[in-house]
């Protein structure tokens, strides 16, 4: 799997905060009213789904990866 | 490999002075910012709310007037030397306008933090617009003036380095970096008369008592002539180092160097005729002017637009040249563990949202929803808040090695603080642009009405009120990460190559550029024509109304052209 670096990995969760931020407000355009709650489970499972590329990248590099690592 | 204060030692000294005030104002600036969003919100109050008002011309001035124009004065300094390759003329004329520039922040500051001590007869808390009819000392204002001052000797300095240059160099192009600061100059010399004129002939002579009354509309929109273009002020420094310094981080060139430069003429002509676009709820101003003002802001979107353009271009470029491939996959190659490429890249992606909340205060109809809201400092933390101080705090990974030799303390923690920026100013604004939509006022410390609830669309206002809490603690804590990462590296030791400092030529070279964009007396001279087609009227109109000092009549005030009309009639008889 492809590696990402931590930096790229710091980046990409931070970028998943504006996402989880705007979810209730992007539901309310389409009339679906969210929950507090439903935001810090949108959070954690972006960061989880994160996590996992990540972890998954490091455990199984790409060959070209792996051999220039 | 010799750097930059190898090559200008006593250029990098000044340099380090503006860097050094710029960061002690960063560090009370921030600290105010947080005590406010905490006290604000209701989160963690511990002073009184009559004190608030303090803090809070403490935190506008400190951060978006002291350390902006510090920090920017030092790039401008290294930019100038480093781009035409000279020498300052006289560095004892570079330490006067520092010195100048110090000693004016250090007065205003006084009289700003005088405020907290009831026993000290001395208080400024007038925000930092500082328009009438909020009155503060006069050492307030004198410090202004003598901060106001310094930028134009400042100015003074690097043209006559450009003189030197263009000596010697009679034929050869304005270097881009040195075209960026003589530009930014250019317009900061325009812009800043109006506010002499309100702090000189107004202001001091009110606060000392000298007259009794004077017109506050006049203050205002003078204010207001010099408050739109310093956001450019702040602005042209960041977007130089976007154009100069981000595509060579990124590992590769600036896409077009013509277009950079067609950009900054834009900035020079199109920056000061719009100020009044702050003034849309300003009962002396007629709604033609205001129209005008309006339709002259929106022209300014095109050189955004065209840098978003030129930056991610460059950007990509820089990506492929490193192997980046795709539509898409090419932003992976990029060099995210370098906090200032970083940091840059995240600032220039939030200007973007700031751009767009700003079409819609700059929309004359749309700005009545959300004038005077938390919409308004939820729009300029993501603009000079961010775009402007996250830029800068990233550029100081690349600039402090050059001016001191020394390098960067910790990269690692220069990384975790501009992602803390981006994270908190994400909290903080959304939630201030949101309550901004509810109607919840912006500059005051009690936002609650008796027997009335703001309702939010969505969610809670107490959501929104620890959004903006949390955020503004994550703001505080990256500024301090920002300021040991700074102090470690100023107090360790010199090495060889602190960094790779050497910046590429641009893909589409100076020489592609039409010879007329470095003609810097015809911009100066067009755009000070702009000037006055959009300001005399206004100004002629507010002065009648009222006078000079004041003693106003009432307002609105009609303009009409009855007269003109009367007098064209008589001249041309026979076409009536």
């Amino acid at each position: 799997m492809r590696q990402l670096s931590p930096a790229a990995f710091l980046v990409l969760a931070a970028f998943t905060v504006p996402l989880a931020v705007e979810l209730r407000t992007a539901a309310g355009l389409f009339g679906v009213e969210l929950p507090f709650v439903a935001v810090v489970v949108f959070e954690a499972g972006l960061l989880l789904v994160l996590t996992t590329v990540y972890l998954l990248g490091r455990l199984s590099p790409d060959d070209g990866e792996a051999a220039t690592a | 490999m010799a750097t930059f204060v190898d090559r200008y030692p006593a250029e990098a000294k000044a340099i380090q002075a503006t860097f050094a005030v710029a960061f002690v104002s960063l560090g009370i600036g921030a600290l105010f910012g947080a005590i406010q969003a905490l006290h604000r919100t209701n989160v963690f109050r511990f002073m009184d709310s009559v004190d608030y008002y303090t803090l809070l011309t403490g935190h506008g001035v400190l951060l978006a007037l002291v350390f902006t124009i510090f920090f920017l004065a030092g790039v401008f300094q290294w930019g100038i030397t480093e781009s035409l390759d000279t020498p300052a003329p006289d560095i004892r004329l570079t330490w006067a306008w520092v010195g100048l520039m110090t000693a004016g922040a250090t007065f205003a500051a006084v009289a700003i933090l005088a405020g907290l001590f009831p026993e000290i007869p001395m208080s400024a808390d007038v925000l930092y617009t500082f328009y009438a009819p909020l009155q503060a000392h006069p050492l307030f204002y004198v410090g202004l003036a003598m901060f106001i001052v310094g930028t134009w000797i400042a100015g003074a300095d690097w043209f006559l380095s450009y003189r030197t240059w263009r000596r010697d160099n009679p034929d050869e192009r304005i270097p881009l970096q040195a075209f960026m600061v003589l530009t930014t100059m250019i317009m900061w010399y325009v812009s800043t008369l109006g506010v002499a004129v309100s702090v000189v002939f107004f202001l001091i002579p009110w606060s000392l008592g000298l007259v009794d009354t004077v017109n506050s509309l006049l203050t205002r929109t003078l204010f207001w002539y010099f408050g739109h273009p310093v956001v450019y002020f702040w602005l042209m420094p960041a977007y130089l180092l976007w154009y100069t310094v981000l595509p060579k981080l990124a590992g590769g060139r600036l896409f077009s160097d013509p277009l950079a430069r067609a950009v900054f003429v834009l900035f020079v002509l199109l920056s000061t005729p719009v100020g009044i676009h702050h003034q849309y709820l300003d009962p002396g101003i007629a709604e033609g002017f205001k129209f005008i003002a309006m339709t002259n802001t929106m022209f300014l979107l095109l050189p955004s637009l065209l840098t978003a353009f030129t930056v991610v271009a460059s950007v990509e470029h820089g990506a492929r040249q490193r192997g980046g491939e795709g539509y898409l996959r090419w932003l992976g190659a990029l060099p995210w563990r370098d906090p200032a490429f970083t940091g840059m890249a995240l600032a220039g992606l939030m200007f973007a949202a700031g751009g767009f909340s700003g079409m819609i205060n700059a929309g004359m109809n749309i700005n009545y929803l959300v004038h005077n809201t938390l919409w308004v400092p939820g729009h300029f933390h993501m603009t000079v808040g961010t775009a402007v101080a996250l830029t800068f705090m990233a550029g100081t990974y690349w600039l402090l090695p050059q001016i001191t030799g020394k390098a960067v303390y910790s990269r690692p923690i220069g990384l975790l603080q501009v992602i803390v920026w981006f994270v908190g100013m994400v909290f903080m604004s959304n939630a201030m642009h949101r309550g901004g939509l509810l109607g919840i006022p912006r500059r005051t410390a009690e936002p609650q009405y008796a027997n009335f609830d703001f309702a939010a669309a969505v969610g809670s206002v107490g959501e929104l009120r620890m959004q903006i809490a949390f955020g503004g603690v994550l703001l505080f804590l990256s500024v301090v990460l920002f300021l040991f990462n700074v102090a470690a590296t100023w107090a360790d030791d010199r090495v060889g190559t602190p960094v790779d400092d050497a910046i590429p030529e641009p893909l589409s070279p100076a020489s592609g550029a039409p010879l007329v964009l470095d003609n810097l007396a015809l911009w100066t001279l067009i755009a000070v024509v702009l000037v006055v087609l959009a300001y005399t009227l206004p100004i002629l109109s507010i002065v009648s109304d009222a006078g000079l000092l004041g003693s106003s009549t009432g307002s609105p005030v009609a303009i009409t052209l009855e007269a003109v009309a009367e007098t064209v009639a008589a001249a041309l008889p026979g076409v009536w």
